[in-house]
């Protein structure tokens, strides 16, 4: 009987530790210690948005007659849809503003040897908007914060 | 009064009666707790199995950007870490699938489930897909090491608490996300801002989701200019995933709340197009055929351990 209230209590204290650490996960900046996380997923309802995304000027050497957002890629680059991309450039461009260079230089080789075709040339900006506003009229607006190009060179 | 015994007041159905076969029905679902323990590690083999496809896609991968259990990718050759990893997995997952009564092997389930899962996630984007799974495989270490046969009511008990609490993790993930969807919604609602409870709240999140990746869904790009049929749904899911936990402590309520979180599942597909298909499959091993779901069929059982719903109609129906 004794072992078996052991495990009880265990168990409960599992699961409450589990609780308390996941959500002062959110005080951390990755939000998220695999596998402890908060699982708030999509609590917030987006308003203004601003977001960092990437825009090709040039793909697999090909100057484009206007820049393109990756998720518009469609036939430049191998999965414009991918959730993967649009989270490394979230990381990205909040490197390249907190200045971190070393993570901007290892997310930039991931981004350029996995997901952009080479040689490439690109920009990260900011692109602001309302999501439903968006929707029914595809209007945002576009801040430029940095150019590259790849293999290795920021003009 | 204990703190478990708090907690199951807290958490537990108003009318809690003591059954006369309860010794019985340790029994029984002790004998269907180990049936779905076997399925479990046959299904991760399965995973493991499927993933050999995709073998050659992390092969080729160049960069990663390591969580903690795989850092020692860092400082081995990429190729063949990754290789280690993955080669690991099946094995280990075959070892599972054969001796899923001997503790080692539950444990190197554990440990290869966590490698493959460390390295999925260490490419930039942590999704969610198989963390129920590494929680799940963790607390099964625990199982006791058992003959059917020779297992007496205590070593019974202890599989059953432990079965239990991989039930109980699953729904607290649950509920922590309803939590977060009612406490980002108060947040929002004194800022003054649209949240997940007003009826445009939903559709936002719909269309963000979308326009990120410029992807669409089955029904997303209908309902968004229809917020008022996509209301209830998000009421309604907030309301699942909330009280999701106390479905733990309420087994008459575990094969509808497990049906209820898989059509939640199938509608977040559809609409948002996010794919949860492996948290499906153990929604559906641990509460669809819960071992502690009782087979009689007692009239008003499921509306009497409703959260909420069974306090307003236990105060309706005594104020008549």
């Amino acid at each position: 009987m004794a072992a078996y209230r052991i495990l009880r209590g265990w168990v409960a204290l599992f699961l409450a530790g589990y609780f308390a650490l996941g959500f002062s996960t959110l005080l951390l900046p990755g939000r998220e210690i695999f596998p402890v996380s908060s699982w708030s997923l999509f609590a917030l309802v987006p308003g203004q948005e601003s977001r960092y995304a990437l825009r090709l000027l040039e793909a697999g050497g090909q100057k484009l007659a206007e820049p393109v957002l990756y998720q518009d890629a469609e036939g430049l680059v191998a999965n414009p849809h991918s959730v993967a991309v649009r989270e490394i450039v979230q990381q990205f461009g909040l490197a390249v503003e907190q200045g971190r260079i070393q993570e901007q230089l290892r997310i930039r080789r991931m981004l350029e040897k996995d997901h952009l075709p080479s040689p490439c040339r690109y920009e990260l900006v900011t692109i602001s908007y309302d999501p439903l506003v968006r929707w029914r009229t595809g209007r945002y607006e576009v801040r430029p914060l940095a150019h590259y190009a790849s293999p290795g060179v920021t003009p | 009064m204990s703190f478990s015994r708090r907690a199951r007041r807290f958490f537990g159905p108003f009318d809690h009666p003591s059954s006369p076969r309860a010794l019985h029905r340790q029994t029984e679902s002790f004998q269907a707790a180990r049936i779905i323990v076997r399925c479990y590690y046959v299904v991760v083999l399965f995973f493991a199995v499927a993933t050999v496809r995709d073998w050659s896609g992390y092969l080729d991968r160049q960069e990663v950007l390591t969580l903690w259990p795989v850092w020692w990718l860092d400082i081995v050759p990429l190729r063949g870490g990754m290789l280690g990893i993955l080669s690991g997995y099946l094995v280990v997952a075959f070892l599972g699938a054969v001796f899923p009564d001997r503790r080692w092997a539950r444990t190197m389930v554990f440990v290869g489930l966590l490698e493959f899962v460390a390295l999925d996630n260490s490419f930039g984007k942590i999704n969610h897909n198989h963390h129920l799974w590494v929680l799940t495989a963790f607390l099964l270490i625990f199982l006791p090491d058992i003959q059917a046969r020779t297992a007496n009511r205590a070593v019974r008990q202890r599989f059953v608490t432990i079965f239990w609490s991989c039930q109980a993790i699953v729904l607290l993930t649950y509920t922590m996300s309803g939590a977060g969807k009612v406490a980002g919604a108060i947040y929002q609602l004194f800022a003054g801002q649209n949240n997940v409870l007003m009826p445009t709240g939903f559709v936002s999140i719909i269309a963000n989701r979308l326009l990120e990746t410029n992807s669409s869904s089955w029904l997303g790009p209908w309902l968004i200019p229809h917020p008022w049929l996509g209301w209830p749904l998000m009421l309604g899911s907030v309301y699942l995933e909330l009280f999701a936990f106390w479905a733990a402590f309420r087994r008459a309520l575990h094969r509808w709340w497990g049906a209820g979180l898989i059509l939640f599942h199938v509608g977040v597909y559809l609409l948002m197009g996010i794919d949860f298909s492996p948290a499906v499959l153990l929604v559906g091993l641990l509460f669809l055929v819960s071992p502690f779901q009782d087979e009689r069929r007692i009239r008003g059982a499921v509306v009497n351990q409703l959260p909420i719903v069974s306090w307003f109609v236990h105060v309706v129906f005594r104020s008549l």
